[in-house]
């Protein structure tokens, strides 16, 4: 585990429980933890289905990212939530992106759910670079940075 | 965020402006090279490595750039196809703020909307005109400026006029009509047309 300062461990150790019931909410009841692992892996993002309960319950170690947030968001179709928007007010994030923007994208989400989950997945990957705020890159650069 | 509008219309007016140009030799791969960096020249990313299964490729807008995703898997044709029909969708598309993708299919879907099915469908037979560098075979205003329908006081303006009122008449149905886009694509459709619009507008002939 990279080295962390006390004052950021301290933090996280505050605001960790309150995190969790974020991302529960999130998470809601229609979409098992198995599921979100796998869907996260899908977007490149290396979280375990042990992971996702362990943030659930406020035992995660490490402090959880912007991009974990709002990939955990999007494969929840949560974009718009109050639950994210407290999560990244939490973090002390931000999204360049207002509320009805961020509508929009689930909408868009909800939109293609009946593509085929490959096709879903390089869709929602690119949507991912554009919520975060970034300048899309060719895909190769994209995967070798692997989020 | 939302995304600039006014670029997307510059953007279109470019393309029509680069299509009008554009040389055509039968090869696809050429047809593809060419059509890439028409894009890119818009400031369109391309990827043509992208693993898709069922579409030919995704066309995605927001604030932060326009990407046109093109599947792997497709050949050289297939590929072309993908490309024209990308361009097509710029040109004839409704893209919203703040973000929004379109899916491209080399064939029929499934779609939500009919306004979806019509814009489909007008952008599936420009998309084939571009690929096969006959654009005289789509209304006139999509690839180059025409006349507009103005008040007209002589009998020359009375001529433009009446002719901008024919190209508005053939954009609207061009978008919403099978039969009329498959009667627009017809070679002596096309070249009465034309004719026609010599006729009307005698000083400007190309652009008529």
């Amino acid at each position: 585990m990279p080295e962390r300062d006390e004052v950021q461990i301290a933090r996280w150790d505050a605001i960790r429980e309150q995190v969790g019931d974020g991302l529960r909410q999130m998470r809601g009841h229609g979409r098992s933890q198995a599921q979100l692992a796998y869907e996260m892996d899908e977007l490149g993002f290396h979280v375990s289905q042990s992971m996702v309960s362990r943030y659930e319950q406020g035992q995660g170690e490490v402090p959880l990212s912007l991009e974990r947030m709002v990939g955990w968001a999007l494969c929840c179709d949560a974009l718009s939530s109050g639950h994210l928007r407290e999560l990244l007010e939490l973090g002390g994030y931000s999204l360049p992106w207002t509320i009805g923007d961020m509508k929009q994208f689930d909408l868009l989400l909800r939109k293609f759910r009946s593509l085929s989950r490959a096709d879903q997945m390089v869709l929602r990957r690119r949507m991912l670079w554009h919520l975060l705020g970034v300048q899309p890159r060719p895909l190769g650069i994209a995967r070798e940075l692997a989020l | 965020m939302t995304m600039n509008v006014l670029e997307l219309d510059d953007t279109r007016r470019q393309l029509r402006d680069r299509l009008r140009v554009m040389p055509h030799d039968g090869d696809p791969r050429a047809g593809v090279r060419r059509m890439r960096a028409l894009l890119q020249e818009m400031g369109v990313q391309c990827d043509d490595t992208a693993e898709l299964e069922d579409a030919d490729a995704i066309l995605l807008t927001s604030g932060r750039g326009m990407e046109a995703l093109i599947a792997s898997r497709l050949d050289d044709d297939q590929r072309h196809q993908a490309y024209s029909r990308i361009v097509a969708r710029l040109i004839i598309g409704q893209m919203h703020e703040p973000i929004d993708a379109k899916i491209e299919y080399h064939s029929k879907h499934t779609t939500i909307s009919r306004q979806e099915k019509e814009e489909d469908a007008a952008v599936a037979k420009f998309a084939t005109a571009l690929a096969e560098g006959n654009l005289n075979l789509a209304p006139r205003p999509l690839y180059e400026d025409v006349p507009k329908l103005t008040l007209a006081f002589t009998p020359r303006s009375a001529a433009r006029s009446t002719l901008g009122g024919m190209h508005l008449w053939s954009d609207y149905w061009y978008r919403r009509s099978t039969m009329y886009r498959w009667w627009r694509s017809r070679k002596d459709v096309s070249s009465a047309i034309k004719r026609v619009c010599v006729i009307l507008n005698p000083r400007r002939p190309a652009a008529a």
